[in-house]
């Protein structure tokens, strides 16, 4: 097998070019993942009556859903239903123009807010029960709690879990492929049907993963290191 | 000024507190004794609603809840009215030792943030701990911590502190200079219920000793009188075994 440098120069281009799509996917799931991902662990922390037991069995059930698994039903589910759901919504749109990128980030969005949501509830297991006492006893109520005490301590902790959950996503974009989207590593193989240089395609689209993720990684791992010094004050 | 009447507290089965009542009146220093699972912190807890007791009623001042069914609102009003000081420690470790104190002044109390910095610099000084202002407490040793835990809970002016074992996870060493502080809070004429093994500082400055056993009030009474002339025979034993007496042998 050979490896023709100008086909993968040309599946690299193709790839570059749809980067701003992988990383709004990435964002956007990382988003909700974080902000809903927090709000799922607070109410399983604090075990909030009935809501608690329903999100335990449905992150526990989904955390055994492979995410290809998940798009495909997704896709399938929203082709069918697009129609009735632009007319039930009064939505002024035409059914030809709406793109499933919407599928794509709903799929790896709810990956992303179980996956992330584990990882703060085992952060707020590292404070100790004390921190929440004290807070009571000097007269915040349980939110102030939460918010001035409980949780900037828990954050340092999760960062790490935090950082690994990113890369996860990110990876996790290259499979709304299966969907259709035009993404890395979709477009990384435009050329390929015409040369048939799949492997220069499937390399290109290795590479730009990897900077992408090396670049973010590099980025939290400074973050990580600036919030070092909060994680020694409250880990000693 | 402080009445708790017939409190019942179980732990799944294990009944902690069977029944308990304790008054106290206003700037009494009041020592709870006792064997480790005497229900002593619970009692202690139970007053300041870290643990939900089964049963039993509170009056601080003019306010009479009933332990079982209190509100969130009530909770807070009343705690509103009761400091606490950990065993161990229980500083917030992401706030430096000053914003340890003023954060239950500003955001608990409402307090304007500038009196409320002067308030904690006040307090920090009057535990002799204004050099290590902004230090975390990761950065200080066990008796700074508890200064500043204990001066946290004198800021708040409330109307009693409550302290759980306050010296009991301190190298001996530094027993001595915290117990010094928290004479200095009684002489200040704050009403305080402590829970301590430390005789001689219950002997001190205790103006009433409650021993308990087995989640009940077995004695209470002046310092003098509970440790040299015991009435229970409960006591005695317990008694017999701490305080210093004679050695039965010389070597």
């Amino acid at each position: 097998m050979e490896f023709e440098y100008g086909n993968f120069k040309v599946s690299f281009k193709y790839g570059m070019e749809y980067l701003h799509v992988t990383a709004k996917i990435t964002f956007i799931a990382l988003f909700f993942g974080v902000v809903i991902g927090l709000v799922v662990a607070v109410v399983r922390h604090y075990k909030i009556p009935v809501i608690s037991q329903i999100l335990t069995v449905f992150v526990t059930l989904y955390q055994g859903l492979p995410v290809m698994v998940a798009l495909l039903i997704y896709n399938l589910l929203f082709s069918f239903y697009i129609a009735d759901i632009i007319r039930i919504l009064h939505l002024n749109v035409q059914v030809r123009d709406v793109d499933n990128i919407v599928v794509a980030y709903f799929t790896l969005s709810l990956a992303a807010i179980t996956s992330i949501s584990e990882t703060f509830r085992g952060a707020f297991v590292s404070v100790e029960k004390t921190q929440y006492e004290a807070g009571h006893a000097v007269g915040l109520s349980k939110l102030q709690t939460l918010r001035r005490i409980i949780i900037p301590q828990m954050i340092p902790v999760a960062i790490p879990g935090l950082i690994n959950n990113m890369v996860g996503t990110i990876k996790g974009t290259s499979l709304v492929m299966t969907i259709g989207v035009m993404e890395v590593m979709n477009a990384s193989l435009i050329p390929c049907s015409r040369t048939y240089s799949f492997l220069e395609g499937y390399v290109a689209a290795a590479l730009i993963y990897w900077t992408f993720t090396l670049v973010l990684e590099t980025i939290a791992r400074v973050f990580e290191k600036r919030t070092k010094c909060y994680r020694e004050n409250i880990t000693n | 000024m402080i009445e708790i009447k017939n409190i019942k507290k179980s732990f799944g089965k294990n009944e902690v507190l069977k029944d308990v009542s304790l008054k106290v009146d206003k700037g009494e220093v009041v020592v709870l004794l006792g064997p480790s699972g005497s229900g002593k912190t619970t009692l202690l807890r139970c007053i300041n609603f870290l643990e939900k007791a089964d049963e039993g009623t509170l009056t601080i001042g003019e306010d009479t809840v009933e332990l079982h069914k209190i509100s969130n609102k009530d909770k807070r009003k009343l705690r509103g009215k009761t400091g606490f000081v950990f065993q161990n420690y229980g500083l917030f470790k992401n706030k430096t030792a000053i914003q340890n104190i003023t954060e239950g002044l500003i955001v608990g109390r409402k307090i304007p943030k500038a009196e409320a910095i002067k308030k904690a610099e006040e307090v920090l000084e009057w535990v002799g701990m204004s050099d290590k202002r902004d230090y975390y407490p990761s950065k200080l040793s066990g008796g700074q911590q508890q200064r500043i835990g204990i001066a946290r809970a004198v800021a708040l002016d409330p109307d009693v502190i409550l302290f759980d074992e306050p010296t009991s996870a301190l190298d001996p060493e530094l027993v001595g200079e915290i117990l010094g502080v928290i004479k200095k809070v009684a002489d200040k004429g704050i009403t305080m219920i402590v829970v301590t093994h430390e005789m001689a500082f219950a002997q001190d400055v205790a103006d009433k000793v409650v021993f308990m056993d087995g989640g009940v009030v077995v004695e209470e009474g002046k310092p003098s009188d509970v440790f040299y002339h015991p009435k229970e025979e409960r006591t005695r034993q317990f008694l017999s075994r701490i305080l210093p007496e004679e050695p039965d042998y010389y070597i």
